[in-house]
């Protein structure tokens, strides 16, 4: 999948470009609006991501002009502000989604996963990484031949891990997400979620084989994409 | 006790009527008696002009002379009058008189106060009579007075001045203190007015006008200086309240760069080494820095009142509920209790909410006592809803209730420092509870039991 990164900033590119090329992407950075605008409709890419604070042409202005000239390119937003009327208007100029500054990578990643199963007509209930597979209506996860069911908050915190896996997770992180907190409420919640999700889905396993979460001490929990056999 | 102005004005005006009654009756009593003598005289004499045609009775003489003075005011003289005929007087007693005074010759020359009527002092036995008598027949009719009866006549009319003066006196206090409080409710208008602006005028509302036409032209000015003032603190405000805000946003970009650089040294360092361990405490860092960031910001926007909110119905019994579900699973060692209605929904900010009952739940948690408990109540109210939670705490500060909203704030210094947090949750759950017209307050039991309740909608005072 090709991206065209529109950034005027070097540094949020750098990172942005790195962790998007390690999910698999490839990305060809541009960094102010009229260059941006050109290589847009110069074609050959599959999503844009667009700032909207550039030089030369602001990011709203190049997706309008983009749309006069017919591209419907998908575009995510990418800005400092994000205030609702903002996300109102890169809604209405057809932006397919907004993400405000400060983000992580790896929520950059998901979203794109998000629009590339919508344009691959892919079950956008149907989450699958490695062996395991995530049914969001029915909140179940299909592993090892077995379908468990999960209660909401067990559920979003796989879906959540699973959405970058290899990806490190430090606690506040989870909480921030799975929870909706951005405070510390100085607890173990997230401990013993994980202890429940592992509880359930080992359950009807043999000896050894584990479900792919994974506790880096000290830093946080991360899902590998492929199963680990402890020996 | 503090002066009132009202009352300052009255003592001053009665003050000042005293003191001109005093200085009138000084100067009456001390500069006039000539100037008295002197219309007595006049009164005599006119009195004698106008009556000399009937001097040979007596009785008819001196109701003349009453008659002809019924509106002066020495008309009372005439009573002391003695009526000297060269035939002989009224009674031997006054004939005596009359001859005494024949005997004697004037002090000085007559004195011409009317046409035809002159009058002279004689000294009697050591009394002064006033005699007039016709200047064309000087041996002929005289009319005497003693100036012992002038100046009684005059001692009394003076006595009666002074009863008049007593008598009209509360009147006249009562006429002042109307009077006072008339006028000092006129300069009193236009400063209410001002008053009135000035009780409206908060920092949310600076850059608005003062609309107010003053009563009186002379306050023209004034309103103007008062409306100047009114600008260079909205700008100053305006500029206060920006610098909050572009700070704020000109700290997201590094924070993005230094973020999203943590998260990927973090991935790439050993699994567990003691490098990724550090870094993952680097970015819990920068992820607090933008905690902080986030709330100034929406700070600033509820100073500068633009806080975007996307309003909804929202059933905040529900909201309410998942925030005791998971506090119960956060905080195995609080025992957490709850007494919630159900089916109460808010039009407000889903997200906003969320932050305005986490903060308040996190403040219950972080004061909380050992082995504690929160007790989070929702109930119906009759236009809206309320809502408490109640924790114990320990080494609470007098000042608190009145504290506890101020930025920064975190208690007894001396407690918190092992506390996490900012001091902004509170100041942020108020704004929050503002934007949606509600009102936050914080209660202090006796025992030590801090109580924050919201209430929808704000109670108007």
């Amino acid at each position: 999948m090709k991206i065209l990164l529109i950034e005027d900033e070097i540094k949020i590119a750098e990172f942005t470009i790195l962790g998007l090329t390690s999910a698999g992407f490839k990305v060809t950075h541009v960094s102010n609006g009229a260059a941006g605008l050109a290589a847009m409709l110069e074609g050959g890419f599959d999503l844009v991501i667009l700032d909207v604070m550039l030089p030369a042409l602001n990011g709203f202005e190049v997706l309008e002009k983009a749309r006069e000239l017919g591209s419907k390119i998908p575009v995510i937003f990418l800005t400092a502000k994000g205030e609702l009327p903002n996300r109102l208007k890169g809604f209405e100029m057809g932006g397919d989604d907004y993400i405000s500054k400060p983000f992580f990578v790896e929520e950059l990643v998901a979203r794109l996963k998000a629009i590339k199963a919508r344009k691959n007509n892919d079950d956008p209930d149907e989450i699958v990484v490695g062996e395991v597979c995530l049914k969001k209506v029915s909140n179940r996860v299909a592993w090892q031949g077995t379908s468990t069911l999960l209660s909401q908050r067990e559920f979003s915190l796989v879906e959540f891990l699973m959405r970058s896996p290899g990806h490190i997770y430090s606690r506040q992180e989870i909480l921030k997400h799975v929870w909706a907190i951005s405070f510390n409420p100085e607890t173990n919640v997230v401990d013993v979620y994980i202890q429940r999700i592992r509880k359930k889905l080992n359950r009807n396993q043999p000896e050894g084989i584990e479900f792919p979460i994974e506790t880096i001490r000290g830093v946080g929990y991360r899902f590998c994409s492929e199963s680990k056999v402890s020996s | 006790m503090r002066n009132s102005l009202r009352w300052k004005i009255f003592g001053n005006i009665v003050l000042a009527v005293f003191i001109i009654f005093m200085v009138n009756r000084i100067i009456a009593q001390r500069l006039t008696p000539a100037a008295v003598r002197s219309s007595i005289k006049e009164y005599i004499a006119s009195s004698v002009e106008a009556c000399k045609d009937v001097a040979e009775n007596r009785d008819r003489f001196l109701g003349c002379a009453l008659q002809n003075s019924e509106d002066v005011i020495y008309g009372g003289l005439a009573r002391h009058y003695i009526l000297c005929l060269p035939e002989g007087s009224f009674s031997t007693e006054q004939s005596t008189i009359c001859n005494q005074i024949r005997g004697v010759t004037s002090d000085d020359t007559a004195e011409l106060v009317s046409a035809s009527v002159e009058i002279s002092e004689h000294k009697v036995n050591g009394e002064i009579w006033f005699v007039a008598n016709l200047k064309s027949n000087p041996a002929g009719l005289m009319v005497a007075t003693r100036q012992f009866d002038i100046d009684n006549y005059v001692y009394s009319l003076w006595n009666l001045r002074a009863q008049v003066v007593t008598f009209t006196a509360p009147f006249i206090i009562i006429c002042l203190l109307i009077l006072t409080w008339y006028c000092s409710s006129l300069i009193m208008a236009p400063i209410r007015q001002i008053e009135e602006a000035l009780k409206k005028l908060s920092s949310k509302n600076l850059d608005q006008p003062i609309d107010i036409v003053p009563v009186y032209k002379e306050f023209d000015n004034f309103i103007a200086v008062f409306e100047l003032l009114r600008i260079r603190l909205n700008e100053s405000f305006v500029q206060a309240r920006r610098f909050a805000g572009d700070a704020s946003h000109e700290l997201k970009t590094p924070l993005t760069i230094l973020r999203g650089n943590a998260e990927r040294v973090i991935a790439r360092l050993p699994t567990g080494s003691e490098e990724q361990i550090r870094m993952r405490s680097v970015a819990d860092e920068v992820e607090r820095l933008i905690e902080i960031t986030e709330k100034l910001l929406l700070l600033s926007s509820a100073d500068a009142n633009i806080i975007q909110h996307d309003m909804k119905e929202v059933s905040i019994s529900n909201v309410i509920g998942q925030l005791v579900l998971d506090s119960q699973i956060f905080q195995s060692k609080l025992n957490i209790t709850s007494e919630l209605q159900q089916k109460i929904f808010w039009n407000c900010d889903q997200n906003l909410i969320n932050q305005l009952f986490y903060n308040l739940y996190t403040n219950a948690v972080k004061y909380n006592i050992e082995d504690g408990w929160i007790k989070i109540k929702l109930v119906k109210t009759d236009h809206g809803f309320e809502f408490a939670i109640s924790n114990p705490t320990t080494n609470l500060p007098d000042d608190l209730a009145k504290k506890a909203f101020d930025r920064f704030y975190r208690g007894d210094s001396s407690r918190t420092r092992d506390i996490d947090g900012l001091g902004l949750g509170l100041s942020l759950a108020q704004e929050i509870a503002r934007v949606h017209g509600s009102e936050l307050i914080m209660e202090v039991s006796t025992e030590n039991i801090v109580t924050l309740r919201l209430s929808y909608p704000a109670n108007v005072v």
